[in-house]
């Protein structure tokens, strides 16, 4: 079947791609100072020369009486289209890395294992805890040649993830579905997918294309009611980040292997056809 | 709880008493920029003096602030020779900024109390947990017991005080039994 679609990428969809480490609650502002040192070092380390800066508004609503969270920090690098390349941000309760050259899982992995395991114990002295690890990634295709092609042809029809009277529509449409999936005794999943669908200037050429994004959030959460999160050690951090990183990305294939039509999902490489 | 501050001074508890002070010193900042802060069920406006503000403190704030203000009043007890004296206020500073560091865990703040040869000790007696930590200068030694499904379990251990946080090995054990509820 030839493709109405082209992917975001040469060889994949993904445009932008983030992984992030939740610790089980925030750092003090005298911690927050510790991170803010690591997180410089690691900046420097994956080349994010440009510091982020964002304003942060807390506006306590019921009888709280804890001093706010320390606002967040991050740094970025910009690709020579003006794009944000990469990007690292430390918030009070968890680091983000964000990439836009994703390649492939294996080559990806090792880079949040790095920061993270470099940053994270400034939280772990006050915090050895983690709610959560996620990734997310968010899957681009524009139609090759006009701003109406029927985006039908890059979904599986029988997905549950998707409303079953949106994705054949012609007209732009918006499917949202976050859900959380039991996994073990100790943690479980949530999963959060955003399908949108609308005419777009694409951003390599300015031309207007039916854009088609696929959000795709696999988080692996420690937060059981019954079990709390996941105490851990710095020396344990690297082999917990591995492995649990590692289950949320098994997750996100599955999930894109069930919402991605087959004729797509072989353009798309690396074994997005392996569930 | 009510709580009157009046100006805040660089002493030795400052450093602990951060997170308590926090509060106040976002309405005073707010204050003096002539805007308003609400925090609990109290609310500042520009009217009030820049200098002083009367806010709600948490019960575990006052805890911590209460702990602080008893390990604080044991600091005439560092008086012997040089040596001696050292060892006593690194205790009683380790011991400030340990609490400091409980204020803003999942962990009950603890009692703290002191001896006559400069040590410093705390003692948490929790729902199935008692931990006994006894501070010498920067250095921490502890036992704590804890009881699951009847079952007990205890931990004897020497660490090293870095930065004014609490040990990791401890702070992991803590966890453990706390960020678990």
């Amino acid at each position: 079947m030839a493709l109405n679609f082209k992917l975001r990428r040469d060889a994949h969809a993904i445009g932008e791609f983030t992984a992030t480490l939740a610790f089980s609650r925030s750092v003090s502002v005298r911690a927050f100072a510790k991170v803010i040192e690591r997180l410089k070092e690691a900046a420097k380390t994956l080349d994010l020369p440009a510091q982020m800066n964002v304003q942060v508004f807390n506006i306590p609503v019921g009888p709280t009486t804890e001093p706010p969270p320390p606002g967040g920090l991050g740094f970025q690098r910009f690709a020579s289209n003006g794009e944000i390349e990469c990007s690292l941000w430390c918030d009070s309760d968890n680091i983000s890395l964000t990439l836009r050259n994703y390649d492939r899982w294996h080559m990806v992995l090792p880079k949040i294992v790095e920061a993270l395991v470099h940053i994270a114990p400034a939280y772990m002295a006050e915090v050895p805890a983690i709610r959560a690890f996620q990734v997310q990634y968010l899957n681009e295709f524009a139609s090759k040649n006009s701003a109406e092609g029927v985006t039908a042809e890059i979904f599986r029809p029988d997905s549950r993830w998707i409303a079953p009277f949106s994705y054949s529509s012609a007209q732009p449409w918006h499917c949202h579905v976050g859900q959380f999936l039991p996994f073990d005794d100790k943690s479980r999943f949530l999963i959060n997918i955003n399908c949108d669908v609308a005419p777009l200037p694409w951003p390599i050429n300015p031309m207007t294309r039916n854009y088609v994004k696929v959000l795709i959030l696999a988080s692996r959460q420690y937060d059981l009611p019954s079990k709390g999160p996941l105490v851990t050690t710095t020396e344990k951090l690297s082999d917990v980040l591995n492995e649990n990183f590692n289950t949320a990305h098994s997750l996100e294939k599955k999930l894109l292997s069930e919402i991605i039509a087959d004729e797509y999902l072989d353009q798309m490489g690396e074994g997005a056809r392996d569930h | 709880m009510t709580t009157k501050i009046r100006t805040t001074d660089r002493t030795l508890t400052d450093q602990a008493r951060t997170a308590i002070y926090d509060s106040a010193k976002l309405i005073t900042k707010a204050t003096m920029d002539g805007g308003t802060h609400i925090a609990g069920q109290s609310y500042w406006a520009a009217t009030c003096a820049t200098t002083s503000a009367i806010y709600h403190v948490s019960e575990k704030s006052a805890e911590a602030q209460r702990q602080i203000d008893r390990i604080r009043s044991l600091w005439d007890l560092c008086q012997g020779d040089d040596e001696t004296s050292q060892k006593c206020i690194n205790s009683v500073s380790s011991a400030v900024s340990l609490i400091g560091a409980f204020l803003t865990s999942p962990i009950p703040i603890p009692v703290a109390s002191a001896g006559e040869d400069g040590q410093t000790s705390l003692f948490i007696d929790g729902e199935n947990f008692y931990g006994d930590l006894e501070i010498n200068g920067d250095s921490i030694e502890y036992y704590i017991k804890f009881d699951t499904d009847g079952d007990s379990v205890e931990y004897f251990n020497s660490e090293k005080i870095e930065d004014g946080f609490i040990p990791p090995k401890l702070l992991t054990h803590l966890f453990y039994h706390y960020a678990q509820k």
